[in-house]
């Protein structure tokens, strides 16, 4: 028996995949949500649908099925015409990588995601959020009585509720230091191991230590750091923090070994720089998905040399 | 208790002790390695177990070989199929410069994740199936998808929309 919710949910699934989906289509989509609980119960599934596709590692998932497709339909023909199926495994069936360094995907899931190395996400969720994922980043999204829920556990995110559909409990973005709380904004969350960094672009952000001490709010152009000591002001942004969902890393006077450990996230194999370097400061804009050419240029600009031991374990040391 | 599964459980041990030899034979025919005709043999009969539609059907049979060999049909091409999709898994993890970084264990759970996705697509024709697989993994857009499959971006939409349809009623059906 065909299900009518089950049909018109996929058919919202498909329109707000679709290449024109604009925040029309996702305001109709919140009214068709909140008209019948069911249709909230079948979008549920939805959003499953999109975690088992999320928890995929995409590109490798993607040629994987359409590689075994290929392989598949081979093996069958044989089966019809009754020759023993012999396993025939060409070295062809070559597919064009497609190399897409940054996927949009519209959609409002409750999902987790996890960024492989050099990857990067743009989302659209439910409410018209942007939520972008930076490389090796791992979040889940997530909905509770108190609203939607982003909880960040590594990487970087960039966050923009300037389209956000109004009435909606407001979003909230979590780490292991901390709740980070929007105030009609576009910021990012940076989730390190001992502290969490936010960068203001637009509006404000209330930080609330996740220790309980007394909140701070940040203004556009400021960034702060959430610890487990509490939460604290870091003084104006340099650089352009949210670069990166357009491939670049720009910054403006940074220590080259924090400079280099950001780049380490964009990079296979494992990047570090020598502790006598690491005071140098470095400006300028940085290429992520090239991470040699960023380091050639660092190499030109700075008394530095770079040293690779093996294709994987690369590090910056001083020139001499 | 003389219920009607017992019945059916009987008449499906009868099946086993008249036919399981045969079936092997079949099997071995296409397969040509003996210890996975033996395997796909007794899995043939454990989904015959384990769906009651399939024993129902059993009760009827007038040629009891011909209805193993359907069945035995639609082990052998799962069994194929998860041939293919493994080995295809380590076909493009070969080509990954950083694969030597995923450990067993992750490869394992990350196979098993593309198991479940190519499971869930199953039944849908090829264009539907890789219309849904280019947008929702590689993140194409339906433009891109569109010229890929020389079809009209509505098409796509079609094409999406079938394919979530399918998905949902297969998770559904499941829980």
């Amino acid at each position: 028996m065909a299900n009518p919710t089950i049909a018109a949910a996929a058919q919202w699934y498909a329109r707000l995949c679709a290449d024109d989906v604009d925040a029309a289509d996702v305001a109709a989509h919140g009214r068709w949500l909140a008209a019948d609980p069911e249709h909230a119960r079948i979008w549920l599934q939805v959003e499953r649908l999109r975690g088992t596709l999320g928890a995929a590692p995409a590109r490798l998932a993607a040629d994987t099925l359409i590689r075994a497709d290929q392989h598949f339909a081979r093996r069958r023909a044989m089966l019809r015409n009754g020759v023993g199926a012999v396993m025939l495994f060409g070295a062809g069936g070559v597919l064009a990588w497609r190399t897409l360094p940054v996927e949009r995907l519209a959609a409002g899931y409750l999902a987790d995601y996890r960024m492989g190395t050099g990857e990067r996400r743009e989302l659209l969720l439910a409410d018209g959020t942007l939520l972008w994922l930076d490389s090796a980043s791992a979040v889940d999204v997530a909905m509770d009585a108190r609203g939607r829920h982003v909880t960040v556990h590594s990487g970087e995110i960039l966050i923009d509720t300037e389209h956000a559909a109004p009435g909606l409990p407001p979003l909230r973005v979590t780490t292991l230091h901390g709740t980070v709380r929007p105030l009609g904004t576009r910021f990012t969350v940076n989730r390190q191991a001992a502290c969490t960094r936010v960068a203001v672009l637009r509006h404000a952000v209330e930080l609330l230590p996740a220790s309980g001490a007394s909140p701070l709010v940040l203004s556009a152009g400021e960034q702060g750091v959430l610890e487990a000591s509490g939460v604290r002001r870091e003084g104006a942004i340099l650089g352009e923090p949210d670069a990166w969902t357009r491939g670049l890393l720009i910054v403006d006077g940074m220590r080259l070994g924090d400079f280099i450990a950001r780049l380490d996230r964009y990079r296979a194999g494992r990047l570090s720089c020598d502790d006598a370097v690491a005071s140098l400061r470095v400006s300028g804009a940085f290429p992520i998905d090239d991470t040699d050419r960023a380091l050639a240029a660092v190499e030109r600009a700075l008394p530095v040399r770079v040293s690779r031991f093996t294709r994987y374990y690369t590090r910056v040391i001083p020139r001499g | 208790m003389s219920s009607l599964e017992s019945l059916e459980h009987r008449e499906l041990g009868l099946l086993y002790r008249d036919h399981h030899g045969w079936l092997r034979g079949w099997l071995l025919r296409r397969l040509a390695v003996p210890a996975e005709a033996a395997d796909l043999a007794q899995d043939t009969f454990l989904r015959l177990l384990a769906s009651p539609a399939s024993l129902a059907q059993l009760q009827g049979v007038r040629q009891p070989r011909s209805f193993l060999a359907t069945v035995a049909q639609r082990t052998l091409v799962d069994h194929i199929r998860r041939q293919v999709l493994e080995r295809a898994w380590l076909e493009t993890l070969a080509r990954q410069p950083e694969a030597h970084a995923i450990s067993p264990e992750t490869q394992a759970i990350l196979l098993e994740t593309i198991r479940e996705i190519d499971a869930m697509l199953h039944g849908l024709g090829d264009k539907v199936r890789r219309a849904f697989l280019m947008s929702q993994l590689e993140g194409a857009s339906y433009a891109d998808i569109a010229a890929a499959l020389g079809v009209t971006v509505s098409s796509v939409k079609k094409y999406m929309a079938r394919a979530t349809e399918h998905c949902l009623i297969y998770a559904l059906e499941r829980q």
